[in-house]
């Protein structure tokens, strides 16, 4: 269960359903699943300033949305396995 | 993730064990050395980290690329261990690279420093050099971004000549430094924000972020000794509760967010912050952390004058 409280997606007014809006999309189509929003973007949705940042990385990481930006010599997605990893992120 | 590189389930594990000696190509493993560095002492890095992937094929715009990705990773893994949200459906990762996991705690916890402190600033770039990689043409992007920081700022930050090569991060960095500017709840103060963005900074002893933090602490009454005693030893007992809350937390996010609890969240509703502050700290400490890392990892020279939008700084 979330530390603090968050505002869902059904909750979301504004700039925030927006950003729940582009997100849950994006994901679905990169999970092809129904739209869903991963639980790290909830953690600031109680600030939509902060979520807003979320939903941007997301784009520039991205491509707006459309898939991962790939290229150069290894698979980049290593490099976001290995913060985590030493990160010892549990999420 | 990692099955979907390597397929034999074996090398995923020998990886999770220890990267250095798992049989995989030897540009991962310089890969992997390269990031713990950059998660777990950034301010260790020299050129010579830089050179090492040089020597593997790994050009300078790549490498610029992986210190980017590095960035928006090191928000997220704060921000997901420091909301303590659920993991999604079909999650693995975690349990598997977590806290939990024997390896990691053999080998020490999260960041490595246990207090604020300084770096030798010999270690950035010279010679005209913005940092350790060579920038490489301007685009329109890296020309849109150059134009809003001279609006904003009054200049150019080195951090966005170093990453010239990769123009579409820079939309991510100006959000984070616009973010970065001023607390976006109403319960912590400008103060106490400030004084997160400059802890921070000393624990990752990011030379390049210190010309801003320090700015930014002496519009307040007493600013540098303020930004003395934040970015000494930490000392709990020097602060006032909420002051106290406010900073614990930071450090505890900063250094390694796998060990927030719900508790620290309650602390924050005991001393009158609220959850709106809890992640407004939360956010400070994800973003000022992985732009840190970022100047760190390559190098960056620092600017003349702090990143503060002109009608917060009279140069």
């Amino acid at each position: 269960m979330a530390h603090i409280r968050v505002i869902t997606q059904q909750e979301a007014v504004g700039t925030l359903a927006e950003d729940y809006d582009y997100l849950s999309k994006a994901y679905g189509r990169l999970w092809n699943c129904d739209p869903i929003t991963p639980q790290v973007y909830t953690t600031s949705s109680v600030l939509p300033a902060y979520f807003r940042h979320g939903a941007l990385q997301n784009r520039v990481l991205t491509g707006d949305g459309g898939h991962l930006v790939e290229g150069g010599p290894m698979p980049r997605m290593l490099v976001n396995f290995a913060v985590a990893f030493y990160s010892a992120c549990f999420y | 993730m990692l099955p979907l590189v390597y397929s034999d389930a074996d090398i995923a594990a020998k990886i999770v064990e220890d990267p250095a000696t798992a049989p995989i190509p030897e540009m991962h493993k310089a890969m992997y050395a390269w990031i713990s560095k950059f998660v777990r002492n950034s301010w260790d890095m020299t050129p010579n980290d830089i050179q090492a992937l040089r020597d593997l094929g790994v050009n300078d715009q790549e490498i610029g690329i992986w210190a980017q990705i590095a960035t928006t990773q090191t928000y997220l893994v704060m921000m997901g261990d420091g909301g303590g949200v659920s993991l999604d459906d079909g999650s693995a990762a975690g349990p598997i690279v977590g806290r939990d996991r024997p390896s990691y705690s053999q080998t020490g916890e999260g960041l490595l420093a246990a207090a604020p402190g300084t770096k030798n600033t010999a270690a950035q770039s010279r010679d005209d050099a913005t940092a350790w990689i060579v920038a490489g043409q301007t685009s329109s992007e890296y020309e849109g971004a150059a134009d809003w920081a001279t609006q904003r700022y009054g200049f150019v930050p080195n951090l966005f000549d170093a990453v010239k090569d990769a123009p579409h991060f820079l939309r991510n960095n100006i959000s984070a430094l616009e973010l970065l500017e001023a607390p976006r709840s109403e319960t912590l103060s400008r103060r106490q924000h400030a004084l997160v963005r400059a802890l921070v900074s000393g624990l990752n002893r990011c030379a390049y972020s210190a010309t801003t933090t320090r700015a930014l602490l002496q519009q307040f009454p007493d600013g540098d000794a303020l930004y003395k005693k934040v970015t000494s030893a930490w000392e709990p007992t020097a602060w006032d509760d909420s002051d106290r809350i406010v900073l614990a937390f930071a450090m505890k996010a900063a250094r390694n967010a796998y060990k927030i609890v719900e508790r620290d969240a309650q602390g924050f509703r005991d001393a009158g912050l609220g959850d709106e502050a809890y992640v407004d700290v939360l956010n400070t400490v994800a973003l000022q952390s992985g732009l840190d890392r970022l100047a760190n990892s390559l190098g960056v020279v620092s600017d003349d004058r702090p990143i503060l939008a002109r009608e917060m700084f009279a140069a």
